[in-house]
């Protein structure tokens, strides 16, 4: 009964219209469409706002979130702003609802049955990622589905945090609900919520509160969906929903249209699986013919048998719409209509499309290798005709870093820190830099971190420090926006366990184009056994606030491990710090470009390094009244702009020279063959 | 002889009711942004020639001014404020520039957005560079962990000084807790710079201004509070002196963005800001009650803005979750108004990189220069002088016939600026201007009523502002609208609005109180505790209102709590059914309160008792209830107008002929109850003129009300 993951690739796409459905939508008059459109999107903003205020985790409150509504069949017919690959996957469980259940009589569907699913094989992301979905009907036919997902940062893995690092197989992963009914009558089951207590008993409370958040969620988009239906009739209805998604398709279609033909490619590296340092290739081809789309991800390293950083095609598929959303159809209804013109090329065995059997927790953090790949791929196709919508890689994707134990009111607790997560830098524009602390790199539409009073109310840390990093967005005649340092203190607690989370460490995953730089990496730093507390109450004035100053001159007394960004779960004792980040955006732009003026001000603002406006920029100034020199700048800039001919080869000796170059040996033990990471070897699950 | 004087300071128009029991007054000044004390002492001057009796005279009858100004919106939208610096707790320097990640969401609309792209990041008031961070350190349980390093505060304070900052804002991590650091910090810059000093600045303090929780929020309420604070203490002082000079013995009250109002020494900046659309907003409520409406779109055209408002089921009172001043989001009590940059002011323009796209507004002319008919060196084609082009204005009759209109230069903006560019004549091109701004407006009312999930067609629509009544017909049928009403006073409505509110004070304090146990779901609540922040609040309010002038046994109080569900975020605000707590039963009845509101608002299936369930802010509100004014009742004289009330016939443009008529002119004030008039017809009126266009009808209500629909 579980699909096949072709059958999965399949529904994405919205089933066709039947002469009925061409009836119904010809049946609406001039202007309704307009009108009640844009009262599904005034819907979905109240049922959102619902949402984060019912919730509690971290991702939650922060807008890692969306609500959906579908048609009957399951295809989505508009989404809420947030984490849109959410409400995009909902619609695979909800197929398989419809599909499976409907006419089961041990389960069926009826008003009032609310259903759940956490199980990637059946559509969604990973098993962190939980849907809400219920049924709408109105006269007693089912004209819609709701839907609520969120992430959850616990799901009772072998490690905390729910993306399980070192999961080997599925089966290290925890709570994995294929679609299953949780509630009749618009009531949640007690015997279900104590199913998944009993499941996620490191977080039981937060499991509980989100569950029925989700519900509200549902809930509240249901009424109103029911009463348009009220008022309007279910055949309205049915032609209001088709129409939504043919004016996507036709919309999509438009703009594709629009981009030039040809084929374009783009690579990726991930550099850290369970932990440890692995070379993994992400590659695409992006063929473009008339209006039609294909993403081929051939050449993409074959799945592994070490880690849980793979993800399933149906997530590659919809993660390529956490792109073209937010960026070339970010004027288009969030539906399944904008999907029509693509297709998606996976190879079997590859990371992006492993066993049944693998483990794909960490495959969230795996979709930024999709959309993070395109952003350069795109920057060629769309340069001529749309390019205020250019910009370099927003993909600093930031650690997860996760905290588990009992806080100080004595309740057991499991969360992601939210504030770096979500405080990532944005890729610098054609006209102007990327934005500071842009957001989460993959939600449309924004995302805020929890205030560090909010963190140090609910959680057992105090922060040392948390802001911009300097130097941290990408260097280009336009600057990538840089993302967000936060220091944590184990405080009020003996103990507390935490884990790290990322795909990206030593090289990073956001890229500038057309001459820009890519962003600074982060690495992993604990300091453990400090004398912080003592040298506060002593009020002593060397205290680092920030991480070089804290790495140079080593105030702190302690053990400074540095190491990589993603981290297996450690048990990190009172007193003990650990940093996290958010990466920058790339960079636009030759650096010889800025505007001198723009390089002071990024000094006067402490982004950038004097360092930087020196060897970077090549500009000159007085470094205490930061009085710029434009002559001495020209020249400084002249010179470089001669050092960098003598340094220049010729790319035939350019292609010799970087044909030599090869990683160690020791990082490509995951990659498959190299350079063009072919599967090496079968990989076993037991 | 009691008179109540209330006044709206605008963009463009200063506007003022003044109310002697039986009669009421309004009148109109041009707004004086240099010097806002000039415009409101013309007013004054106006009335007190009204009342045929002197300066001295009237200021020393009048009972109450209230007031409600621009100037906050106005300094923070020019950046006119003084140049200030932060103290912050050190690590933390760029947390109002973070702003929790995508700050932008608080300044663009859901189209913008969606496109990434183009999101961009606002500068605060306060720049990075003028940021510092002090060695100190307080932690969740107030518990001081880092004591304040004065040399290191005194050297930073010293750089603030070095570049000239005139105002300073303090917010450190967890001072509403234990403000000690804070106010520590206060003393020693008063130490080192003594107020003798010609370098002596204010001091501002997170935990004075916003005593609550989470730092973003109180981190910008505070620093837009000092920001805005030295501009509006200049002007009010200023005027208050020139009031008592006259004899005016009564406080000052400034009507706030909470819909009540305080003497200005109670008065904090931010709450002043968009105290006009709110005092418009309870006017609306307050009338429409009267009238029998239940659900109405209050909307005021003015020269700058277009104010909207939602009174629904009756009540005006909608706090805004996330209340955004300008583009920042702040943490005070502020009823939901909304605004866009769309007035008889708003300038139109082509935009040569779109094609020559025809756009009108946000941008506006205010009233120096002014629209180009004003002929004060305005060149830029505004909607007023769209509509003086298209004959909805007589040039002889603006403002009562006390400001020439030049038709020549608004046709000459018009054609200079929009019609040659586009290659179309100057009625076209001011006939496009009006369409624009009509259709703008009609966005923002959809946008107001659908998104909060209310559809236009059940609502009734106020139109006031001086230009609210020649718009009307255009952006209340464009949102589907299509019963408007237009009141005798309806161009000074904002300050007839003020003349409605009762006094009143909004107290706050964040304290966590639990209410109910965790599983057991008992009642836990320390009344000692409860009632103890109760009585603080209380004690406050009545220190204030005493101040004011007003006996303690006039005071009403109500209590609202913050409110949540063990582990949850963010707080519901319920009303809480016990101003003390002396039992069980007290404690239980305010979660019921609690429970049933947060059923209703969110859904039964989020209700959560078993995580336990926390009072986490106290809001107390303490008004004292004033005589509001009834809406005087005439006869009906029939569905004939006078003929008196006919000025004659002048040419008209008409978009459904697509040309001018001849159209009839009456003149408002001379209209009766019962009078029926056809569309197309103009009514004039001092300050503000009524178009209405064909196929539309004018029905003269029992209070001479104008009532507009279809026919």
């Amino acid at each position: 009964m579980r699909p096949h993951w072709k059958e999965l690739l399949d529904w994405i796409k919205p089933e066709k219209f039947t002469a009925k459905d061409i009836e119904r939508m010809e049946g609406l008059q001039p202007g309704e469409y307009e009108i009640h459109n844009e009262k599904l999107n005034n819907f979905l903003l109240e049922a959102r706002e619902v949402f984060i205020r019912m919730g509690i985790s971290s991702m939650l409150r922060s807008g890692d979130l969306a609500v959906g509504i579908y048609t009957a069949d399951g295809d989505i017919v508009n989404s809420s702003t947030g984490t849109i690959i959410h409400t995009m996957t909902t619609l695979l469980p909800i197929k398989f609802v419809v599909k499976n259940w409907l006419d089961e009589p041990t389960v069926g569907i009826k008003e009032g049955d609310i259903f759940y699913s956490n199980e990637a094989l059946y559509g969604g992301v990973h098993n962190p990622d939980q849907m809400a979905f219920m049924p709408v009907f109105n006269d007693g036919e089912l004209i819609a589905w709701v839907a609520a997902v969120t992430h959850e940062p616990e799901t009772g893995g072998t490690e905390a945090g729910g993306m399980v690092l070192t999961a080997k197989s599925r089966h290290y992963e925890g709570m994995k609900l294929s679609p299953i009914k949780i509630g009749e009558n618009y009531q949640v089951r007690a015997d279900m919520i104590e199913m998944m207590e009993n499941f996620i008993s490191r977080a039981p409370r937060m499991q509980t509160i989100d569950v029925k958040a989700r519900c509200a969620a549902c809930d509240r988009l249901r009424l109103r969906i029911q009463q348009l239906a009220q008022e309007k009739g279910n055949e309205f209805m049915r032609g209001l929903f088709c129409t939504t998604i043919r004016v996507a398709e036709e919309g999509a279609k438009k703009v594709i249209s629009k981009w030039h033909d040809g084929t374009f490619r783009g690579v990726l590296f991930h550099d850290s699986v369970a932990g440890q340092d692995h070379l993994q290739r992400i590659y695409c081809t992006v063929r473009k013919e008339g209006e039609q789309v294909t993403f081929d991800f051939k050449g993409t390293s074959p799945e592994n048998d070490a880690g849980s950083s793979h993800g399933f095609p149906h997530t590659l598929a919809t993660a390529t719409g956490m792109y073209l959303f937010p960026y070339p159809f970010h004027s288009l209804p969030f539906n399944a209509g904008s999907f029509t013109p693509f297709e998606w090329i996976v190879p079997e065995g590859c990371l992006w499309n492993p066993s049944p059997e693998a483990a794909v927790s960490n495959s969230g953090y795996m979709t930024w290798t999709v959309f993070g790949v395109l952003f350069p791929i795109f920057a060629k196709i769309i340069f001529t005709n749309d390019r205020k919508t250019v910009t370099g890689t927003t993909a600093g994707c930031g650690g997860g870093n996760i905290i588990a134990g009992i806080n100080q009111y004595g309740v057991p607790v499991a969360d992601i820190m939210a504030y770096p997560l979500n405080s990532a830098g944005q890729g610098a524009r054609s006209d102007m830099d990327g934005t500071d602390s842009f957001g989460f790199a993959g939600i449309a539409a924004g995302s805020r971190g929890p205030d560090a009073e909010d963190v140090e109310n609910e959680y057992p840390l105090l922060h040392l420090f948390q802001k911009h990093i300097r130097d941290g967005g990408g260097h280009g005649k336009y600057r990538g926006g840089t993302g967000v340092q936060s220091a944590y203190i184990v405080h009020h607690v003996p103990w507390l366990a935490y884990n790290c989370i990322t795909a990206e460490s030593k090289l990073v995953m956001s890229q500038g184009v057309f001459g820009g730089y890519p962003p600074s990496p982060f690495p992993g730093i604990d300091v453990r056994n400090t004398d912080i507390w003592e040298k506060m109450a002593n009020a002593e004035n060397d205290i680092p606030s920030d991480t070089v100053e804290m790495l140079d001159r080593k105030a702190l007394k302690g053990d400074y491990v540095i190491q990589s960004e993603a981290r297996p779960t450690k048990v990190l004792m009172n007193g003990d710090i650990f940093l996290a980040s958010a990466l920058g955006g790339g960079g636009y732009g030759d650096v010889l470009e800025r505007d001198p003026l723009m390089v002071i001000k990024d000094l006067q603002k402490d982004l950038i390094s004097h360092w930087a406006a020196k060897n970077v920029y090549h500009i000159a100034y007085d470094p205490d009244t930061l009085v710029l020199d434009l002559d001495k700048t020209a020249e400084l800039r002249q010179n470089e702009r001669e050092e960098r001919k003598m340094r220049g080869l010729k790319p035939e000796d350019f292609k010799k020279e970087w044909a030599k170059l090869k990683p160690p040996e020791e990082v490509l033990d995951l990659y498959g063959s190299w350079p063009d990471a072919e599967k090496v070897r079968d990989v076993i699950r037991i | 002889m009691g008179i109540n004087f209330d006044i709206d300071i605008g963009g463009t128009f200063t506007d003022c009711l003044v109310t002697t029991g039986e009669k009421t007054f309004s009148m109109k000044t041009p707004t004086t942004s240099y010097d806002l004390s000039v415009g409101f002492m013309k007013a004054l001057r106006e009335a007190a020639s009204l009342l045929n009796v002197s300066m001295e005279q009237l200021a020393g009858d009048i009972d109450i001014v209230r007031y409600s100004t621009t100037i906050a919106m106005n300094t923070l939208l020019q950046r006119t404020g003084p140049k200030l610096g932060l103290i912050t707790t050190e690590g933390f320097e760029d947390l109002v520039t973070i702003g929790k990640g995508s700050r932008w969401l608080d300044e663009l609309n859901t189209k913008e957005i969606r496109d990434l792209a183009r999101v961009v990041k606002e500068d605060p008031p306060i720049p990075r560079e003028l940021t510092v961070g002090v060695k100190e350190r307080v932690d969740s349980t107030g518990k001081v962990i880092r004591p304040l390093d004065e040399d290191d505060l005194i050297e930073k304070v010293q750089y603030l000084m070095d570049q000239g900052v005139r105002g300073i804002a303090v917010s450190l991590l967890w001072a509403y807790i234990n403000p000690v650091h804070e106010q520590k910090i206060r003393e020693i810059i008063e130490r080192e710079y003594p107020d003798f000093y010609l370098g002596a600045i204010p001091t501002m303090l997170s935990s004075e201004v916003c005593p609550k929780r989470w730092e973003y929020t109180r981190t910008v309420t505070t620093m837009l509070n000092c920001y805005l604070h030295q501009s509006m203490w200049e002007q009010i002082s200023g005027m208050g002196d020139e009031l008592r000079t006259l004899g005016y013995g009564q406080p000052i009250m400034l009507v706030h963005n909470s819909g009540g109002m305080a003497e200005v020494f109670h008065t904090s900046a931010v709450q002043t800001y968009n105290g006009g659309p709110v005092a418009g907003l309870i006017g609306g409520a307050y009338i429409g009650k009267q009238l029998g409406y239940n659900n109405i779109v209050v909307t005021d055209m003015g020269g700058t803005s277009f104010d909207l408002g939602l009174v629904v089921g009756g009540s005006s009172r909608a706090y805004q979750w996330r209340p955004i001043i300008d583009h920042w989001w702040v943490d005070i009590t502020m009823l939901e108004t909304q605004s866009i940059g769309a007035g008889g002011g708003s300038i139109a323009r082509v935009n040569k990189l779109l094609n020559n796209r025809l756009e009108v507004g946000p941008l506006g002319a205010g009233s120096m220069p002014g629209p180009a008919a004003y002929d004060q060196g305005g060149t830029e084609p505004t909607v007023t002088d769209a509509d003086l082009v298209l004959g909805y204005l007589d040039p002889d009759y603006y403002h009562g016939g006390r400001m020439a209109l030049d038709k020549k230069k608004a046709e000459e903006a018009i054609l200079d600026r929009i019609a040659r560019p586009r290659q179309i004549d100057v009625v076209e091109a001011a006939s496009l201007i009006k369409k624009l701004v009509d259709a703008n407006m009609g966005d923002a009312i959809l946008r107001e009523t659908l998104l909060k999930g209310y559809d236009p067609n059940e609502f009734v629509l106020f139109a006031y502002g001086g230009a609210g009544a020649t718009h009307c017909c255009g952006y209340g049928p464009y949102a589907g609208i299509n019963r408007m009403i237009i009141f005798p006073f309806s161009s000074v409505f904002c300050a007839y609005g003020s003349s409605t509110m009762d006094i009143m004070h909004i107290y706050e304090q964040s304290r966590r109180v639990p209410l109910l146990a965790p599983m057991t779901k008992e009642v836990i609540l320390d009344p000692d505790v409860f009632n103890n922040v109760v009585q603080d609040l209380q004690e406050k309010a009545l220190r204030d209102i005493r101040g004011e002038g007003f006996a303690a046994k006039s005071i009403v109080f109500s209590l609202e709590l913050d409110m949540k569900y063990g582990g949850q975020i963010h707080v519901y605000r319920c009303q809480s059914p016990r101003m003390a707590v002396n039992s069980q039963d007290d404690g239980k009845a305010i979660y019921d309160q609690f429970e049933h509101e947060f059923s209703q608002i969110f859904s039964p299936l989020a209700v959560n008792p078993q995580g336990g369930v926390e009072i986490h802010n106290f809001v107390l509100r303490a008004s004292v209830p004033r005589e509001n004014p009834e809406l005087p009742v005439y006869p009906d004289k029939g569905s004939v107008p006078p003929k008196g009330s006919l000025r004659g016939k002048r040419d008209v443009y008409w978009e459904e002929y697509n040309r001018f008529k001849s159209t009839p002119v009456y003149q408002q004030d001379l209209l009766e109850v019962g009078n029926v008039i056809e569309g197309p017809a103009i009514v004039a009126a001092e300050n503000t003129t009524t178009v209405l266009p064909p196929g539309q009808k004018i029905s003269v209500d029992k209070h001479n009300n104008i009532f507009i629909e279809k026919m």
